[in-house]
C-alpha cells in the first residue's frame, strides 16, 4: 500500500485532536486524504453482504433475471417460505422455502440451529471448565510434573488439528459416537491455546488471595470456583468468544462425523443445502439459509463488541 | 519423581486405551430372521425431493408387509459417496443405499454391500433393464451388489426461436452441430452450445468418445482411450471450448437457456426445471437427443443403483423392499410422485418410458438415448482414476496440452490404478 | 529432564506434609479431565496418525507396515507436489495481503472516536459471520450466469462475461481476495491494540528532532509493533495452510475436490479426498504430517529470524 509510505511536510500540525481527550494523539493530517481509498475499501467490504440480504429477500423471478435489480423490485420472504409452491404439484416460478424443505427433520431448519447452539454452548462451557482447572493447577500449585505437562500442552499448539483428523475419526467411529452430540463435544474439550492462555493470565495474579483462602480454610476446589474463577473473568470471556465462534462454524470435522440430516450443524446444513439444489432458483433460499445462519454471532458481536476486541487484543498482545 | 511418573503413565495409558478401541474391527453383522419386522434405514443420494419420493413407495411397502418401516433420508451428491464408503468400512449405518451406478461394485469389492443374485433380484430384473446399463452395475465376478433404481440420459436442449431466427434445425450430427454453431453465431448468437451436466468433466468427454466409435476400456479392461477415435473425440470436444465458446463455468440448463444460450447437452431431470427456474421460457425450448457422430449415436446413461449393506441385520426383508420397487405399482407411484415434484423420474424399466410424464418430443428423444446409451465402465479403479482423467482431458480444453499426450497420460493413470 | 525443580520459586508452601499430599491427589484430579481428553484426543491420534502414515490402510484390513513408502510416494506425486505449491502461493500472498492491509487499516481507524469505531465495526464483520455463509455468498458473486454481480459489473466496463471460478489462472486470486477481505479485519484489531501500546512520548520526541512522519512510522511503530506483527503473520501464516472450506464450497465440481485443473487444489481438501473420498488413511495420513512438518518448519523459522531481527 504506498498510502501509508508518502512522506508529508513536517510542517504538519502535530495535536490535531479528535476523539476522547486525554489519548495518545499522532499527527494526523496526512491521514485525513489518505484515508479516502480505505473508506472506498469499506464499501467493498459492504457491498457482498448486501448482495446476500436482497437475494435472499428477492423472487424467483427477480434472482433470474438479467440485467438484476439493485434494490429488490418486489422485496418477499418467499425464501423462508412460499405460500404459492405445492409439495404436490408443479408451481413454476415457485421453489420450496427455506422452511419447507428438510422435511423429514424434525423441526426443519431450526433443528440445524438448535444443534449449533447446543454444541457451540457445551463445548465452551467443558472447555473453559476443563481448562480453568489445569491453568490453577499449572501456576498455583506445586505438582511434580506440570512443567512437563505445560510445554507438552505448548508444544501441541502447534499441530495443526488436521492431522489429527484421522486417527480422532477412527477413535470416534469405534466408541460409537459417529452422528451423535457426543462426537460433536468431547474431542473438541481439550483446548491447549485456551490453557496456554490462562496460564498466561493467571500468572501475572499474585497468589495473596488464594493464599488468604486456603488459611482461611477452603479446599481447593473451593478456591477454584470461588477466589480463581472470578479472578480469571476477563479472560474467561475473551476464550469463550473465541470457543464459540470456532464450534459455530465448525465445517470438516462435523462434515465427517455427521452421517443423517438430524445431527447436521449449520454449516454442514448449508452446504448441503447448496449441493442438493444448485440451479440459481434456489439462489433465494440459500442466501435466506446464509442470512439466518449469520445473524446470531453478527447481532452476539454487536452487543458484546468491546469484549470480543478486548479478548482478541489480549491473546495478540500476549501470544 | 514416582509421582510424575505416575502420572506420565496414567496419560499414556487412557491415551493407548481410547486409542485401543480404533484398530478393533466391529463384530459381524448377526442376522435377524429373514422374515417378521424390521426397521430399516434407507440412504437415497440425491436431493430431498427425491428422498421424499422414495418415501412415497416405502409408505406402499409397508401397506403390504406391516412390521417392516422403511425410513428414507437425503445424502447429497457432494458427499454421499464418503459417507457411504465410511459406513461401509466402519460396518455401520443404513441397511440399504442408493448411489452412483459404479458404486456397488467398488463397495460391494470392500466387503460392505451384499451379492443380490443371493435374493434373486437380479434375475427379476436383468431382462426388463437397458442393457448397457446392466453392464455397467455388474462385477467382473458376475456379482450384483446393486440393482438399477433410475436413470437419466444426456439431451440436448435447445431454443426453438433461436434456431428458427437463424433457419438452422436440430443438429442431427457433428457436421450439422459445427454448422449450425457457426451460423448462429453469424446470427449474433454469442454462445450457441453449453454443457451443463458434466461440464469439462469425463462424462461429456464420454459422449463424444462413444459417438466417435470409441470407449473407456477394452471388454477386458485394458485402458482405450488412448485410441483414435478418442483423440477425434477429444478434439471436437475441446474445439466446442476453444472455437465456440462453451462456458468452462457450468451454468445450468434453465440459466443457460434464459441466457440466450440456443443448445445446451444437460440432463434428463431439468425438463422439469426449466418452466420451474424460467416461467417466461415456457414454449419457447424443446430438446432433442444428443448429435450422432462418425460412428453414429452414442450416449453416457447415468443413474443410480440400490443396495443393501452387507452387515444389515435385515437383509433378506431389506432385498424384499428392493424387489418390490419393480412392481407397476411401485414404479408409478415413484414416477407420480416425482413428476408433482418438479422431478422427472425414469424407471429402468425400459418399457416405463412411453408412459412418462413428458411431451412426445421429450419421450421421443429419452427413447433415443437410451437405446444408444452407455453406463459407466465396471473395471477395477476407475472409481478412483475419474478426478485424474479429469483433468488431463481439462489440458486439452484449456490448451495446456495436445490430445494424443493427455489420453496417453490418462491412460496410464487407468493402467496404475487398475492394479 | 530437571522439572522437577520447577515449583520452588512461588508454588504455596503451607501446611504439613500430610496435607500437602493430599493437595497434591486433588491437583492431579483437577488436571484430569482436560489431560485425558488432550491425551485422548490430541497426543495419542497424534502419534497414531504417525504410526498410519507408515503403514497401507484402507479402514477395512488392518494396517498393513510398509515403511516410508508413502512419504516416498509424496514425493512423487504430482497432486501433492501441485497442491503443496498451489497452497505456497496462496499462502504467500494471503498472509502479505491480510497483514499489510490490517496494518494500514489500523493506523487509519485506531480512534476512539464514533467514525473509526463504525469503520472497525464494518472490517470485523466477515470474522462475526458464518464462514460457509460467507463462502456460499461468493459463490453466488461469481455465478456463471451473466446475472451474477462479477459478470454485472464486468458488463459495466464492456467485458464479457467471465468464467470466474472454472478459469484456473482466476482461482488462487479469487482464493486470496476472500481470505483477505474476510482476514483483514481480525488482524486490524490486534494491530490497533498494538499501536495504542506505544506511549506518545516517543512520537513527541522525534518531532522535537524533526523526524517526517514516515521516519517516525519506520524507526518507532515498526520496531515497537515487531512482536505483533510477528504473532499476527504467523498466526494468520498457520490459518491460511490449512485452508479448506473455500475450496470445497466455492471451486468444488461433483467429481474431484480442488477445482479446474487441479488450480485450487490444497494441501487439506488433498486430505480429504484421499483420506474420506479414497480412504487411504495411510497416505492422508502422511499428507497430515507433511501439513504439520511444513507448518512446524515456517512458524519456527519465523520465530527464529523475528528473535533475530529484534536483537540486531
Amino acid at each position: 500500500m504506498a498510502v501509508e509510505t508518502r512522506p508529508v511536510p513536517p510542517t504538519a500540525t502535530p495535536a490535531r485532536r479528535s476523539g476522547i481527550p486525554g489519548r495518545p494523539h499522532r499527527p494526523t493530517s496526512w491521514v485525513g486524504w489518505a484515508k479516502a481509498p480505505l473508506y472506498l475499501l469499506a464499501i467493498t467490504m459492504i457491498v457482498p453482504f448486501y448482495w446476500m440480504v436482497i437475494t435472499a429477500f428477492k423472487p424467483v423471478s427477480e434472482i433470474t433475471r438479467n440485467p438484476p435489480s439493485f434494490v429488490p423490485e418486489s422485496p418477499t420472504t418467499v425464501g423462508y417460505r412460499d405460500p404459492a409452491w405445492r409439495p404436490d404439484a408443479d408451481t413454476p416460478g415457485h421453489v420450496a422455502g427455506l422452511f419447507q424443505r428438510f422435511t423429514e427433520v424434525d423441526l426443519g431448519f431450526w433443528r440445524f440451529a438448535i444443534n449449533s447452539v447446543v454444541i457451540a454452548a457445551a463445548v465452551t462451557v467443558l472447555a473453559l471448565l476443563a481448562a480453568s482447572l489445569a491453568s490453577y493447577v499449572i501456576t498455583k500449585h506445586d505438582v511434580k510434573g506440570r512443567k512437563v505437562i505445560f510445554l507438552m500442552i505448548l508444544g501441541s499448539m502447534m499441530i495443526p488439528w488436521q492431522t489429527t483428523l484421522i486417527p480422532n475419526y477412527l477413535v470416534v467411529r469405534n466408541l460409537g459416537w459417529i452422528d451423535s452430540y457426543l462426537g460433536y463435544i468431547v474431542p473438541a474439550i481439550p483446548k491447549a491455546f485456551v490453557v496456554f492462555f490462562l496460564v498466561q493470565y493467571l500468572q501475572s495474579i499474585p497468589n495473596d488471595l488464594i493464599e488468604a483462602a486456603r488459611i482461611d480454610g477452603a479446599g481447593e476446589w473451593r478456591i477454584w470456583w470461588q477466589v480463581v474463577m472470578p479472578l480469571l473473568r476477563p479472560a474467561l470471556a475473551a476464550m469463550s468468544i473465541f470457543v464459540m465462534l470456532n464450534e459455530w462454524n465448525n465445517f470438516l470435522w462435523p462434515l465427517i462425523i455427521v452421517e443423517s440430516d438430524q445431527m447436521a450443524n449449520l454449516p454442514v446444513a448449508l452446504a448441503r443445502l447448496n449441493s442438493a439444489f444448485t440451479g440459481a432458483q434456489h439462489m433465494g433460499v440459500i442466501m435466506a439459509a446464509s442470512l439466518l445462519a449469520s445473524l446470531p454471532t453478527v447481532v452476539f458481536f454487536l452487543l458484546f463488541q468491546k469484549h470480543f476486541t478486548r479478548g482478541i487484543a489480549m491473546s495478540g498482545l500476549k501470544g | 519423581m514416582n509421582k510424575r511418573i505416575a502420572t506420565m503413565a496414567a496419560i499414556t495409558t487412557i491415551g493407548l486405551l481410547a486409542g485401543a478401541c480404533a484398530t478393533s474391527t466391529a463384530p459381524a453383522a448377526e442376522q435377524a430372521p429373514t422374515t417378521g419386522p424390521a426397521d430399516l434405514t434407507f440412504w437415497m443420494t440425491g436431493s430431498e425431493d427425491e428422498a421424499l419420493v422414495m418415501q412415497k413407495a416405502a409408505d406402499l411397502y409397508t401397506r403390504s408387509h406391516p412390521d417392516v418401516k422403511v425410513k428414507v433420508s437425503a445424502l447429497s451428491w457432494d458427499d454421499g459417496h464418503a459417507k457411504v464408503l465410511a459406513a461401509a468400512t466402519g460396518k455401520s449405518g443404513p441397511d440399504i443405499v442408493s448411489g452412483g451406478l459404479s458404486w456397488g461394485i467398488e463397495f460391494g469389492g470392500l466387503g460392505g454391500m451384499v451379492d443380490l443374485r443371493e435374493q434373486g433380484i437380479p434375475e427379476a430384473v436383468k431382462a426388463k433393464t437397458q442393457q448397457g446399463v446392466w453392464e455397467s452395475i455388474t462385477s467382473r465376478d458376475g456379482a450384483v451388489y446393486g440393482t438399477p433404481l433410475d436413470m437419466t440420459v444426456y439431451l440436448t436442449y435447445y431454443r426453438k426461436d433461436l434456431l428458427e431466427k437463424a433457419e438452422v434445425e436440430p443438429p442431427k450430427t457433428w457436421e450439422e452441430l459445427t454448422s449450425a454453431m457457426d451460423r448462429l453465431q453469424d446470427d449474433g448468437v454469442k454462445v450457441p452450445y453449453s454443457m451443463d451436466w458434466g461440464n469439462i468433466d469425463w462424462l461429456q468427454y464420454f459422449n463424444f468418445l462413444r459417438q466417435a466409435g470409441g470407449a473407456l476400456y477394452t471388454p477386458d479392461c485394458k485402458p482405450a482411450l488412448n485410441s483414435d477415435a478418442g483423440v477425434t473425440a477429444l478434439n471436437y470436444w475441446a474445439d466446442l471450448y476453444k472455437k465456440y465458446k462453451a462456458p468452462t463455468q457450468t451454468a445450468e440448463v434453465p440459466a443457460a437457456l434464459a441466457n440466450g444460450v440456443a443448445m445446451v447437452s444437460g440432463g434428463s431431470w431439468q425438463i422439469k426445471a426449466v418452466d420451474t427456474a424460467q416461467p417466461k421460457m415456457k414454449d419457447k425450448w424443446a430438446t432433442a437427443p444428443l448429435p450422432a457422430g462418425p460412428a453414429g449415436q452414442g450416449a453416457f446413461i447415468g443413474g443410480r443403483i440400490v443396495g443393501v449393506m452387507s452387515y444389515s441385520k435385515h437383509a433378506a426383508q431389506a432385498a424384499d423392499f428392493i424387489k418390490s420397487l419393480y412392481t407397476p405399482e411401485a414404479v408409478k407411484v415413484i414416477t407420480d410422485a416425482a413428476a408433482s415434484r418438479g422431478v422427472l423420474w425414469i424407471s429402468p424399466l425400459t418399457d416405463n418410458i412411453g408412459n412418462l410424464p413428458a411431451t412426445p418430443d421429450q419421450i421421443e428423444a429419452i427413447k433415443a438415448a437410451f437405446a444408444a446409451g452407455y453406463g459407466p465402465p465396471n473395471c477395477a479403479g476407475w472409481e478412483t482414476s475419474q478426478a485424474e482423467v479429469t483433468k488431463k482431458l481439462q489440458e486439452v480444453i484449456y490448451g495446456k496440452s495436445e490430445a494424443k499426450p493427455a489420453l496417453d497420460a490418462a491412460a496410464k493413470i487407468m493402467e496404475q490404478n487398475a492394479g | 529432564m530437571a522439572t522437577a525443580t520447577g515449583g520452588h520459586r512461588k508454588g504455596p508452601r503451607t501446611g504439613s506434609g500430610a496435607r500437602r499430599v493430599r493437595r497434591n491427589m486433588t491437583s492431579y484430579v483437577m488436571l484430569l479431565p482436560f489431560l485425558t481428553l488432550f491425551a485422548g484426543f490430541l497426543i495419542w491420534p497424534l502419534l497414531n496418525s504417525l504410526y498410519l502414515s507408515l503403514t497401507k490402510f484402507n479402514g477395512v484390513r488392518p494396517p498393513e507396515f510398509v515403511g516410508l513408502a508413502n512419504f516416498e510416494r509424496l514425493l512423487q506425486d504430482e497432486r501433492f507436489m501441485h497442491a503443496l505449491s498451489n497452497t505456497l502461493v496462496y499462502v504467500l500472498a494471503a498472509v502479505v495481503l491480510t497483514s499489510g492491509f490490517a496494518l494500514v487499516l489500523a493506523l487509519a481507524f485506531r480512534g476512539q472516536g464514533w467514525g473509526d469505531r463504525l469503520m472497525r465495526t464494518i472490517f470485523f464483520l466477515p470474522s462475526v459471520t458464518s464462514t460457509i455463509a460467507l463462502f456460499l455468498m461468493w459463490r453466488w458473486i461469481f455465478a456463471a450466469e451473466d446475472y451474477g454481480l462479477a459478470n454485472t459489473l464486468a458488463g459495466w466496463f464492456g467485458v464479457d462475461p467471465v468464467a470466474w471460478l472454472a478459469t484456473p489462472g482466476l482461482t488462487i486470486p479469487i482464493m486470496v481476495l476472500m481470505a483477505t477481505w474476510s482476514g483483514m479485519g481480525y488482524a486490524m484489531v490486534i494491530f490497533v491494540a498494538g499501536v495504542n501500546t506505544i506511549p506518545e512520548e516517543y512520537y513527541e520526541a522525534a518531532r522535537i528532532d524533526g523526524a517526517t512522519t514516515w521516519q517516525q512510522f519506520k524507526s518507532i511503530t515498526l520496531p515497537l509493533l515487531r512482536p505483533v506483527t510477528t504473532y499476527v503473520v504467523v498466526t494468520t501464516m498457520i490459518a491460511a495452510f490449512q485452508v479448506f472450506e473455500a475450496v470445497y464450497i466455492v471451486f468444488r465440481q461433483v467429481s474431484s475436490v480442488g477445482g479446474v485443473l487441479d488450480s485450487g487444489l490444497m494441501i487439506v481438501p488433498y486430505l480429504y479426498d484421499m483420506g474420506f473420498t479414497k480412504f487411504q488413511l495411510g497416505y492422508a495420513s502422511a499428507i497430515a504430517w507433511a501439513l504439520f512438518l511444513i507448518i512446524f518448519v515456517i512458524s519456527m523459522v519465523q520465530l527464529r529470524v523475528g528473535r533475530a531481527t529484534r536483537e540486531l
